[in-house]
Order: C-alpha cells, then structure tokens, then sequence
C-alpha cells in the first residue's frame, strides 16, 4: 500500500467527549462547510487547493499518527475507547481517511468518524467496514436553512444518513443547537423522530468560545452577540425533544 | 531514663486538658512550654522560647529568665547543632530553612514513629506492667508510666463525672487497668496513649479497630450509625489535635490479620471523613486486586464530593516497592505505613523521619555559577571553574547532591544518636515491637530499623531545565547572564526554554531527563546513607507548600521560571505545563520508579463533571494510572471557575477543601501565593 500524507491539524489525547470512552482525536484540515456556530475556523482551509493555505496546519502519515494513539491504548481498552477522526471536514481527504482507519481497525483500535456527512455511497461503502462509530452531524431540517447556516444544502447528507441508518451502522446523532439559528419547533421535531433510528442523540451547546479565532484570521464573526448556551437552556430543549418523541437523548 | 520519668511525672498531667462539653472520649491537648516530645513540641527536650516570650509580651520576667539561662545549651536540639559533625556543620551552616536561599537543611524532629496499638489494646495497661517487669531496663520507668496515666485517666473520670458524662466515665474507668472490651473503651485508651507517646499518626485502624466494632455490631451494643458517632468524635479529636501535616488514619490493604472486621471499620471510617469533612485525620485508603471493590468505591464517593479524603494507596505496586526500598521481604513489607505528608515507614518497627530539606534547582543553580549562589555570590557548594556543557553541568550537579545528601545523612545520623541518648520515649520504646525483647531504647538499639529520609524539592524544574538546555542549546554563558538578570533583556532565549519539552506530557525530550534526576536523587540519598553504615536511607517527594517558599527564595532556573516563582509540586509537572491530556500526565508520572525512595506523592484535580456525570471514565483513568504502575494519588475534585470564586467571595466557600500537597487544607486559609499554585494547576475534565 503507498504510504499516504494527509493534512491535520492538530491531535488531540485524552478527548472524552469525541464518542464513547477515552480517546485520541486527530483534526482533519479542510471543510467544504461554512457552519455559521463554527469554533474551528482555522480548519476550513484546504491548502492543496488553489489559493488556499491553513498556516498552523501540518501533513502526517497514518504511521505517525498512530504512533501517538498508540501511547494511550490500555486507557482505550479499559474504557471502551479508541481514536476518533474529526476535523474539518475528514471526508475532504478521502484516501487518506481510508488509510488511516483501515491501519487503526488492524491495529486492533476502536474508530470513530466525526462527519458532516457530506460525501457519496461509493465513499460510505468503503468506510463502513473500517469505522464502528459514525459521530453524524445534523444542524437543520429544511434544504433552505441548512444552506443559510453552513453554505451547502442538505440534500447529500440526508442520503448519507439515510444510508447509515438503513445499513444498521451504529451512528451517534450530534445536533448543535444555537438560539436564533437553528433552534425550532420543526427542527426539534426532527431531532426526536431521528433519535429513534441511532443509537444515541447527543446535543452540543453553542459556546462563543471560537469568537477570538475569527478576530484572528480577519472573518467578520458571524453570530455576533449569541451568547454562549446556558446549560438550563440545554436541559430545556432536551425535554422539549423528549416530549416530541425523542429517545436516547442526551446533553453533550 | 529517671530523668525522662520524673519529667513524665511533670508533663503529662499538664499536657492534658479539661474535656470539653460534647466530647464523647477525653483526650485533648496543649503541649507545655518545655518537656519532652519526639515532635510536636520539639525534638527531644525542648523550651519552646518563642511561644513563652510570646505569652509573656517579650518582657520575661526573672523567673522566666532563669529558666531560659537554665535550658541555654541544654535543649536537645541546642546539643544536636552544638555537637555537629565538621563536614556535615559546614555544608549545613544554617537552620533557617523557611528564611534562607540555601542548597539544604537539617529539620529536627522524629516524625514516623506508629505505636504497635495491637499490643496495648490487648495487654492494657496491667498487661504492659507484667510484661516488661523481667526486663532490667523497662520495668521501673513502664511501672512509673502506668501510674502517670493511671492518674490522669483518674482525673478524667473526675472530670466526666462533673461534666455528666457517664459513658466517657465509664470507659476512663474500664481502661484504668485492664485491657478494652468494647471498641468505645479501646478508642479512648488508644488515643490516650497515643498523645502520651508524642506520635500523631496512628496506623492501621481498622485492623486494631474493627475486631472491637465487630463484637459490639454482633452483641448489639454498636449499630452502624452509633459506631460512626463514635469515629465522627475521634475525628474531631484529632482534628483538635491539629496537624494536618500528620495526623494519618490507615484502612484497608494487604497483611491485615482481620480483614473483614477490619473493612467494616473501614467503612465507617470513609463515612466519618465524608460526614465532617474536615482536613483532618488524613485517612488514606490502601487496597489491591484481591479486596473488597466496595471499599474503593466508598473511597470515590467520597472523593467525588470533594472531599479530598481517602488518599490512595496501591498495594499492588507500594508493597514490592517497599519491599525494594527498604530491603525487606514483601510479608514485612505488607505493614507499610504513610505518614505525615507521605513518606513511608514499616508499622512499629522502624524509625523514620524526614530531616532535612533539599532545594535541588538551587543545587542546580549552584553547579551552573560554579559553586556559588548566583545572586548572592556566596560560596556554598562545590567550589571550581563554571561548566561550559550540559555534560559538565549535569557532573556538577550530581556532586552539588551528593554533597547536600551526605551532609543530612552524617546530620541525621547525629540527631539520633545525641536525641537517643538524651531520650529514651518510654511510650514510644515499649509501644515499638524490638525495644523490651533487645532492652534497648527506641534510638540507642531498640529499633530493628532505623531508616530516614530527605525532602526534596523542585525535581521537576531540575529536569525541565535540563531538557530545555539540551533542546535550545543555548550557551552556558548566555545561560548564567540571562539568569543573572531574571530574563531581562532575555525574553527570546526565555521563550525558547519555555517551549522546549517539558515533564508531564508523555515527551520522552521531557520525560526523560525527569527519570535521570528521579534516579540520581534517589541513589544518591541511598549512597550517602551506605557512606555512614545505613542502607535505608532515602528520598522522598512529598509536598507542604515548600515547593512555594522554596520558590520565593530561588532566583531563576533554566526551564524558564522566574526568580521567585514557585516550584512544581511533588512528583508533578509543573504548574500548567501539563497540555498534553490527562493520559500523557499519567504516562509521564509513572515514569518515576516508586521502588527507589520512601514515597512520592501525586496531585491529580479532577472537574466535578468528569467525576460525577461521567463516572465511568474517570474509573478508567485511575485503573490504568495504577494498573500501569501508579503508586499513590490524592484527589481534589473541583471547578476551576469554583476556586476562582472562593478567591472572590471567600466568605461563601469555607466548605472547598483541596488538596495542598501532602496534606489537605480549606481553600480559603491557604495563603494568596499557595492558592494561586493550586490555581494554576491543571484540573483534567
């Protein structure tokens, strides 16, 4: 197999809220979205296109990579963890995310994708085998929203989870929730009619914490004055999915 | 020792103080101005002349006067520094080790000593007069000491009466001469004897304990809830006591002969420290593969509360450490005990004490400046040309260790033998398990082993320092200058050092230097304590908030703290270095051979979230920190957002108790600069 280089980010160790257990999160580079809540704007760039560059980020092999999840397994074996690739967009850099999972399933590592679900069946068919969580992305109901708050309708990712659930794969649902953007009576009713096709329905706060990151590469912030979710709040809108019929519904 | 008995005869009566209205046991203490003590009033005979000018405004008067002339050169302390050996006097000129920028000190004190309570409880005090009264040397002054006690258990009963307090009555009565039956009655003689003996940390409770709970539970004269008062009112006796340096309780573990009557104790004793949360007694939980989960499940409930209490002990890794360490089998080894801020000792059969204090960055700076201190100029190490590579550098700071090791080892060796000729202990003595059958004194041969250790402190900045100077490469000299002008005019070079590997992230560019200063330390301590005829002569890696004064007084160091800053604590990164997850710190902590020296202790914070919401995974962590060899951890669970609060409105948070170092404190009483260490440290969520 041609050893592949991917573009990352940064590698995270002792993540605890990246799918079930302890684990190791590597940050893809790179993401067709523009999620208006986003707190990683670094990540959109895709440096191996034109005009684009990512400063902080840095190219790796699945070898080197790892290495490093490597040094934390027997914390992965006693809580059920393992590596989980986020990003960015992991998808954006097809080859090397197969690469990179199929080495870690033969090294015997639990995997978890972390995706917006913005790809194809031919793609899906080959990570299917070699990721045992699929971490999925669901940020608005309707086409017209959708492509409001992260640029890209939503036709493609509805036809990828669609497909996940159909194939029984075992999908964690993650749904950031920001008041005044997304957070509505029929996107809520989504969420609980969802939740009973997944295993588990996990619900992200919106935090401004990324704000000073926008300042930082010169992006006008985009959901200037939102303040950060207040757990109450949370607790709110999760009842208010229980009552929709919501199921395995948990605050992140 | 007629001497010792007729003090005795004096101190004891005046040492104990009136029971207090709701006290369930008599037992309260204020150590008298002069007298005897192994510690807590001072080493050996003392007049504790600050505390007497103090009580008297600094204007004694002619009395007070002749009594100072009288102690002048007298105290055993006085004789200890008086009578010092050359060597050792000149490369430890000073004991001002809380004022001072210097490499080491001497501290004088007998710390470790646990009184063999199996024993008392089941002889009493009868049983201790007829089985010492075939020996030449022990049956007048244990004939002597019964009788002191006699008469202040008479007292108490007096007292008990007045006060209404038949049950205290009752057990004071039960005790005077025969042995306990109930675990009430063994409580009070226990504790009685103990602030006799001048010890302050008790061993393993449960296993002397539980057999007494047990009967009472099984006679129906205990429920659980009336045994926990019970526990609560010890507790708080020893919290009167008051050192929260000390003052240690022991459950759970290997080699205990009464396992489960001794878990059913341990229970009660983790819902005692639950139910007063307070900084004292120190209880420390041992436990290992094959006991009962339940006790360490309790322990982490506890925990999770924020408690601070049990601390942790891995039997699985301490007992073969110990056995290596102090050269004993693993059966002998399984009566480990932590004592004060966590060092080590065998229960009732070995002396131990820390005494003395090493500043290891300072030896570092030293060696750097070529055996003077960089700020001062003066010479106090090993004198030569200033080394100009990381090679000379690091032989220069072993010979600065090596110095200031075999100096406390002769120093040590000293304390004993002029504080043993001085003192016999009586309690201390015939409460040890050799002392009657040798007929020998605690410090003069009664002993089977006499072990004792040294503090140090920043071993981790000493590692950093090293590993940044090999990573930036900087010039020696470039080095010395910055240092000289605490990184004035020296930011770069100091950035650079700050960035460079540190300790705690699973870097082996880091890591690796740690284990080199972890291991020289400790064969160094070992090696200079063989010099003197001692194989068990260790170091230990404990915390008091030393590691903050020591940094106030030591000018910069290479791994790019400021002159002044504080030091990392224990066996820890320092302060926020740690960025690379809770995974990697603990990767990086069990690193450091824990078969090597006589303790170390590890301060881990916790997020309330992690710890409480996602329970499980918090588990993980620590079953893997001691499935991978971790030894020992003590747990603050806590927000930082919380502590960042108490330092606002201190008023509304007396209840946050953290973790200090070796001992646990109420947040709102640190000092600004300790609470601003524990602040800085990271808390893992």
């Amino acid at each position: 197999m041609t050893k592949l280089t991917g573009v990352i980010f940064d590698i995270q160790r002792s993540a605890m809220h990246d799918g079930p257990g302890i684990r190791t999160t590597v940050f893809f580079q790179g993401c067709p979205l523009r999620c208006r809540w986003c707190h990683n704007p670094e990540s959109w760039a895709r440096p191996w296109l034109k005009g684009q560059s990512a400063p902080k980020s840095r190219s790796a092999t699945a070898d080197e990579i790892l290495e490093v999840v490597e040094l934390d397994r027997a914390f992965y074996e006693r809580s059920g963890g393992g590596l989980t690739v986020s990003g960015g967009e992991p998808t954006a850099q097809p080859e090397f995310l197969v690469q990179l999972l199929t080495e870690a399933k033969s090294l015997g590592f639990h995997t978890c994708l972390d995706t917006t679900g913005l790809f194809g069946s031919s793609l899906l068919a080959r990570l299917f085998p070699i990721t045992d969580v699929f971490l999925l992305d669901y940020k608005a109901s309707s086409s017209v929203e959708h492509q409001e708050l992260t640029g890209v309708d939503n036709r493609a990712i509805a036809a990828t989870r669609k497909r996940l659930v159909a194939t029984g794969a075992n999908v964690i649902l993650r749904c950031p929730l920001i008041d005044g953007a997304n957070v509505n009576g029929r996107h809520l009713s989504e969420i609980a009619r969802i939740s009973r096709q997944v295993a588990q329905t996990q619900l992200l706060p919106y935090h401004s914490l990324g704000r000073h990151k926008y300042e930082a590469l010169g992006i006008r912030v985009p959901l200037a004055g939102v303040p950060s979710m207040s757990s109450d709040r949370l607790d709110e809108l999760r009842d208010a999915i229980v009552l929709r019929g919501g199921v395995r519904v948990e605050v992140g | 020792m007629e001497r010792e008995t007729r003090v005795l005869e004096v101190f004891l009566p005046l040492l104990f103080q009136p029971i207090q209205p709701g006290d369930r046991f008599a037992g309260r203490v204020a150590y008298p101005y002069v007298g005897i003590s192994l510690e807590p009033g001072g080493l050996g005979y003392y007049c504790d002349v600050a505390r007497i000018l103090a009580q008297c405004n600094h204007r004694p008067n002619a009395a007070v006067q002749s009594m100072f002339e009288f102690w002048k050169g007298r105290t055993t302390r006085e004789l200890i520094r008086e009578s010092a050996p050359f060597e050792a006097s000149k490369a430890l000129p000073s004991d001002e080790w809380m004022t001072e920028s210097r490499p080491a000190f001497p501290l004088y004190r007998i710390g470790g000593i646990v009184l063999d309570y199996e024993k008392l409880l089941s002889w009493g005090t009868a049983g201790l007069q007829q089985n010492t009264e075939e020996s030449p040397l022990w049956s007048a002054p244990v004939q002597s000491l019964c009788a002191i006690l006699r008469r202040v258990i008479s007292t108490y009963v007096d007292q008990a009466r007045q006060l209404g307090s038949t049950d205290i009555a009752d057990s004071l009565l039960a005790i005077q001469n025969r042995p306990p039956a109930s675990v009430r009655d063994a409580i009070q003689l226990l504790w009685i004897v103990a602030l006799s003996s001048g010890t302050w940390n008790y061993g393993r409770l449960d296993d002397i304990l539980g057999p007494y709970l047990q009967a009472d539970l099984k006679d129906g004269s205990l429920t659980d809830e009336s045994a926990t008062d019970l526990v609560v009112a010890l507790w708080d006796l020893i919290s009167q006591y008051d050192n929260k340096w000390n003052n240690r309780v022991i459950v759970g573990g290997k080699g205990r002969k009464n396992p489960e009557a001794a878990d059913a104790f341990a229970r009660i004793a983790i819902e005692a420290s639950r139910r007063v949360r307070r900084d004292q007694p120190q209880l420390s939980l041992r436990f290992y593969g094959g006991q009962d989960p339940d006790l360490l499940r309790r322990g982490l409930d506890s925990i999770a509360e924020g408690v601070t209490f049990p601390i942790l002990y891995n039997d699985d890794v301490y007992v073969p450490a110990v056995s290596r360490a102090f050269r004993v089998t693993e059966e002998e080894a399984e009566q480990y005990l932590p004592y004060g801020c966590g060092e080590t000792v065998l229960s009732h059969c070995s002396v131990s004490s820390p005494n003395g204090v090493m500043n290891l960055p300072l030896c570092l700076l030293i060696a750097l400046f070529g055996g003077v201190h960089p700020q001062t100029g003066v010479a106090m190490g090993v004198m030569g040309s200033v080394p100009n590579s990381l090679d000379e550098l690091w032989q220069r700071y072993c010979l600065e260790v090596d110095r200031g090791m075999e100096a406390l080892a002769a120093y040590q060796r000293h304390i004993y033998d002029v504080t043993g000729t001085e003192a016999a202990f009586i309690v201390a003595s015939v409460l040890g398990s050799d002392c009657v059958n040798r007929d020998k004194t605690l410090l003069a041969g009664g002993s089977r082993y006499v072990t004792a250790c040294v503090e140090t402190y920043g071993n981790t900045n000493v590692a950093d320092s090293f590993a940044a100077i090999e990573h930036t490469r900087v010039s020696l000299d470039a080095m010395r200058e910055a240092i000289r002008a605490n990184w004035v005019g020296s930011e770069d070079l100091r950035h650079s050092l700050v960035s460079s590997p540190k300790y705690g992230n699973d870097d082996p560019n880091g890591d690796r230097w740690a284990v080199r200063v972890h291991e020289q330390a400790c064969g160094s301590a070992n090696r200079a304590g063989e010099r003197i005829g001692w194989d068990r002569h260790h170091i230990v890696i404990i915390n008091n908030s030393v590691n903050v004064l020591f940094g106030q007084l030591t000018p910069a160091t290479p791994d790019g703290r400021s002159s002044g800053d504080t030091f990392a604590n224990a066996n820890n990164p320092a302060p926020g270095n740690d960025r690379n997850g809770v995974t990697a710190f603990i990767n990086s902590l069990v690193k450091l051979d824990a078969s090597l020296h006589a303790g170390a202790v590890q301060n881990m914070k916790f997020s309330p979230d992690l710890v409480k919401r996602r329970r499980p995974l918090f588990e993980s962590l620590l079953d893997v920190y001691f499935a991978k060899g971790g030894a020992q951890a003590m747990i603050t669970v806590v927000n930082r957002a919380d502590l960042e609060a108490a330092l606002l409105e201190p008023e509304k948070w007396g209840h946050l108790m953290v973790r200090v170092g070796g001992f646990s404190a109420r947040f709102v009483d640190l000092a600004p600069d300790i609470q601003r260490e524990i602040l800085e440290r990271t808390v893992h969520d």
